[in-house]
């Protein structure tokens, strides 16, 4: 980790490379905090805990996605990395992993499947990339020589 | 994630969760919340007091909750939820459904 006071440099910055599997999530939480306490240092007007709310959701959420689909026919799992950087205007992550490809409907597509309020009829499931998308400002996923990329942004 | 079904007496017990409610736990989660109303405690309270964090599988087990409560004509109503799972319940809508209480005690009155 490394703080710069550039405007076209990241003023905060972590990455970590861990086990893509649930017991490993707590780790993801950790080098999610570490970065807040970076950035808190390193950026004049830091966000508050509701703006980092949505980024730490929009994590949780995409990591999953890696720990439940990437390496879904894995018994083993696999690796992920994670990296963010915090800018003056913004905030980025970037997730690397080398399980099978995400073969869903387009992300731009993502839909909170709350059809009713029927509660009998609500879906136990599907809600992580609406989640994703609804708390961050821009989502993409590409995949390039057998590595799946995800990544978000989120202006301050 | 700890877990702890407390019974109040009358059908009523609160699920005290401590840790995070996340892919790691949501099916343990979901298998306690489901026996406390096999049981007969069809009216839960759910204490997020001490949850840090939500992700969409904790969240399906919570649904999953509220649907096994109301078919065995209860409810289950969230207690003390953090910013962090405000902002999931805002964002998902759900919190039309899943309205969150101040406390533990305002969560079980009327129950």
């Amino acid at each position: 980790m490394r703080s710069k006071a550039s405007d076209n440099r990241p003023v905060a910055e972590v990455s970590a490379t861990l086990p893509a599997t649930a017991e490993h999530l707590d780790r993801v939480y950790a080098t999610l905090s570490q970065f807040w306490t970076e950035l808190e240092r390193s950026h004049p007007a830091p966000p508050d805990g509701v703006w980092r709310a949505y980024f730490d959701t929009a994590v949780g959420e995409i990591v999953t996605n890696i720990i439940r689909y990437a390496y879904a026919s894995t018994a083993a799992g696999g690796e992920m990395s994670m990296a963010i950087q915090g800018y003056q205007d913004r905030v980025e992550a970037t997730f690397r992993d080398r399980g099978g490809p995400y073969t869903g409907a387009p992300i731009t597509d993502a839909r909170l499947p709350l059809d009713s309020l029927d509660v009998i009829e609500l879906p136990e499931g599907g809600w992580g990339l609406a989640l994703t998308l609804a708390a961050v400002d821009r989502l993409s996923y590409t995949r390039d020589a057998d590595v799946n990329y995800w990544h978000f942004m989120k202006k301050l | 994630m700890d877990i702890k079904v407390v019974p109040k007496g009358d059908g009523i017990a609160v699920a005290e969760m401590v840790g995070d409610l996340n892919l790691l736990c949501a099916a343990d989660v979901r298998a306690r919340l489901a026996t406390a109303v096999g049981d007969g405690q069809r009216h839960l309270v759910v204490d997020l007091g001490q949850v840090d964090f939500i992700d969409s599988s904790g969240l399906g087990a919570l649904i999953s909750g509220l649907k096994s409560a109301r078919q065995a004509g209860g409810d289950l109503r969230i207690a003390r939820p953090g910013e962090q799972a405000r902002v999931v319940l805002k964002l998902t809508t759900l919190d039309r459904v899943l309205r969150p209480y101040e406390s533990v005690e305002d969560a079980l009155e009327g129950f």
